[in-house]
């Protein structure tokens, strides 16, 4: 009985996480991104947020933790892979952006401060 | 957008030329090395990046591609940090990319930035002089790297901010000043040998011509104590020798300071030393002791303790005068013209008289004996029986002859030979050791008496064509000591002598 309806508990930490990239991207529109895609997901890649400023595309991973600290931690070597994956998935599909500079970024969001980015945070 | 910088690959103790190029191009980000970068070349990515946030450079977000080239070279060593990083900086346009241009740049990065100390700083400085460029290698090197040539140019920084002030012109560093050459501790002097007249002759003329010597006796007859004299017997290393001696220790990582000393290496390695340890080699080939002693001594202690195959290896290089390790993908010499000096007792027992007396018999002489192989106790021009010293020779009052003058008859006999090998257009070392066996003919004439005695001998004692010329370079080198032009009956009697006394052996064994 419990297989079709989602447990309370993970469905808590999905709304969380939706409203934390919701905070997220207008954090980035502020900075001047344009939004190209949300919750992009693409065979085995998947990426939050994926955004364009000039000739710069970014493709950003949002934690939503207690503190900042723990975001940080939060970001598994496995994740980082996924959300390559999901990039090459994305320029592989859209070769007007073959000239672009790809940055990976973090999107930090905690309870009672504002939402920080860090730039370049992962992908090497 | 491309940019280079010029490093070396080291083969053997030659430096060769290498381009890094760093491209720098939109895309994933991604840090590859290409062109045949062993372990330590390609870790150097981590110690780049991580110098390059210590020094306040951020890595951009950029595809990242660096190029060894010649690409089917193979890289090794962690030299190459240095010009990856400088490259990048010059990419990046932290540092200007025409200040990079004729520079060969060497040197390992530490996580914060600071530059390590890499062997082989000195081959990397002859040959940047070769191709007209300056050099930038670690600070620790800098003493070494001087001694290349008064007018190369060398920056010799400490971190990488400091080259980075250095190219832009901000701060510009100094040239640095060639090593003090090492002093050192005084050599051991000959007086200290109390007795052992013959071993004392027989060392002189080992020193004088540049011939292997075997010292076979028992426990405490003093053979490594008259080895250990035979540095202080030789002439000082000339310029050219020097040189040579220090690119090898240099590639070998022991020019500690970039300190040269003049004296002649002397190297003694324990009987456990592997093939690889005496001539060189191992998966990344390193110069063995038989290079480390290239133009000086190579001691060898218990010579049957020593592992058969080891001592066989021996014998091609005793020949000609360089050790070949040979690879399926590369191949490399190093020189090693050395001077072998070996000591060993009869018998596994100690043999000779007194407490060390055999109580097995001869068998175990024979045993202990055989286990150096014939053709390389052919080799050995000069080989001695050491007796016990007796009690009346170590209250005797020290030998009045002292090291310094045998090093002065050493020196006036090598003298000769150099001039005589001059006259004649020897090329190469005009030692009677070392001179080819036709020139030998020429230098090495006997007279009429003499001929007629190595006629005999050669005959009696079975001398192998090797020998016969063996016996003939002593012959000279005691003429040479004696002053004499030609090479008397009476020389060529002691070379015999000095033969003969272990070829007796062989044949009771």
């Amino acid at each position: 009985m419990t297989g079709l309806a989602a447990a309370p508990k993970r469905l808590a930490a999905f709304r969380r996480g939706l409203s934390a990239e919701t905070k997220a991207a207008w954090l980035l529109r502020l900075q001047g991104w344009r939004i190209l895609a949300h919750r992009y997901a693409e065979g085995p890649g998947e990426v939050d947020l994926i955004a364009r400023r000039g000739r710069t595309i970014a493709f950003v991973e949002v934690k939503a933790r207690g503190d900042f600290d723990r975001g940080v931690e939060a970001l598994t070597p496995r994740q980082q892979a996924r959300i390559r994956r999901g990039a090459e998935a994305f320029l592989a599909r859209r070769p007007a952006y073959a000239g672009y500079v790809v940055t990976f970024d973090l999107v930090l969001v905690a309870p009672g401060r504002l939402p920080r980015r860090l730039p370049n945070a992962f992908g090497w | 957008m491309v940019t280079w910088v010029s490093t070396v690959a080291f083969e053997g103790v030659e430096a060769r030329a290498v381009d890094v190029q760093v491209q720098v191009a939109p895309g994933m980000p991604a840090f590859n090395v290409v062109g045949l970068p062993d372990k330590a070349v390609t870790e150097a990515r981590e110690r780049v990046r991580a110098a390059l946030v210590a020094s306040g450079l951020a890595l951009p977000p950029r595809r990242i591609t660096v190029n060894l080239a010649p690409a089917d070279l193979p890289k090794e060593g962690s030299h190459f940090d240095l010009p990856i990083a400088l490259g990048l900086m010059a990419a990046l346009g932290a540092v200007p990319q025409d200040a990079l241009a004729d520079v060969t740049v060497l040197g390992e990065l530490a996580l914060d930035g600071t530059i390590a100390a890499v062997a082989g700083c000195l081959p990397a400085a002859v040959a940047a002089h070769a191709r007209g460029h300056a050099l930038i290698c670690p600070e620790a090197c800098g003493a070494e790297a001087a001694w290349a040539s008064a007018d190369l140019p060398i920056v010799a920084p400490r971190s990488l901010i400091q080259i980075a002030n250095h190219l832009k012109g901000v701060q510009v560093l100094a040239r640095p000043r060639p090593g003090l050459p090492e002093a050192g501790a005084a050599a051991p002097d000959l007086r200290d040998v109390r007795g052992q007249e013959t071993a004392k002759r027989a060392l002189e003329i080992a020193a004088a011509g540049g011939h292997n010597l075997l010292f076979s006796g028992s426990p405490g007859s003093g053979k490594s104590m008259l080895a250990s004299r035979l540095p202080g017997l030789l002439p000082p290393l000339s310029p050219r020798e020097l040189l040579e001696v220090a690119m090898i220790r240099s590639v070998a990582g022991e020019l500690a300071g970039g300190r040269l000393s003049d004296r002649r290496p002397f190297r003694s390695p324990h009987h456990s030393a592997s093939m690889a340890a005496l001539v060189g080699g191992g998966a990344r080939p390193r110069p063995g002791e038989i290079a480390l002693a290239h133009n000086g001594v190579l001691f060898l202690d218990e010579l049957p303790e020593f592992s058969p195959q080891a001592l066989d290896a021996l014998r091609q290089p005793l020949e000609s005068g360089e050790a070949v390790i040979a690879r399926a993908n590369h191949r490399i010499a190093y020189p090693a013209r050395f001077q072998l000096v070996a000591a060993m007792n009869p018998c596994r027992c100690g043999g000779g008289e007194g407490g060390h007396a055999c109580r097995r018999g001869p068998r175990c002489a024979q045993e202990y004996q055989s286990r150096i192989s014939g053709p390389l106790l052919d080799r050995i021009d000069i080989r001695l029986d050491v007796p016990a010293v007796t009690a009346a020779d170590l209250m005797a009052p020290a030998a009045s002859e002292d090291s310094t003058t045998v090093a002065a008859r050493v020196a006036a006999a090598r003298r000769v030979q150099a001039t005589r090998a001059e006259a004649l257009g020897i090329a190469g070392s005009p030692l009677n050791a070392h001179v080819g066996v036709g020139a030998l003919e020429e230098i090495a004439q006997a007279d009429a008496a003499g001929r007629r005695l190595l006629r005999d001998a050669a005959d009696a004692l079975k001398l192998s064509a090797r020998g016969y010329h063996r016996v003939l370079r002593v012959a000279r080198t005691i003429a040479d000591l004696d002053g004499a032009e030609t090479v008397g009956r009476i020389h060529l009697a002691e070379a015999l002598a000095y033969r003969s006394a272990a070829a007796a052996e062989a044949r009771a064994a």
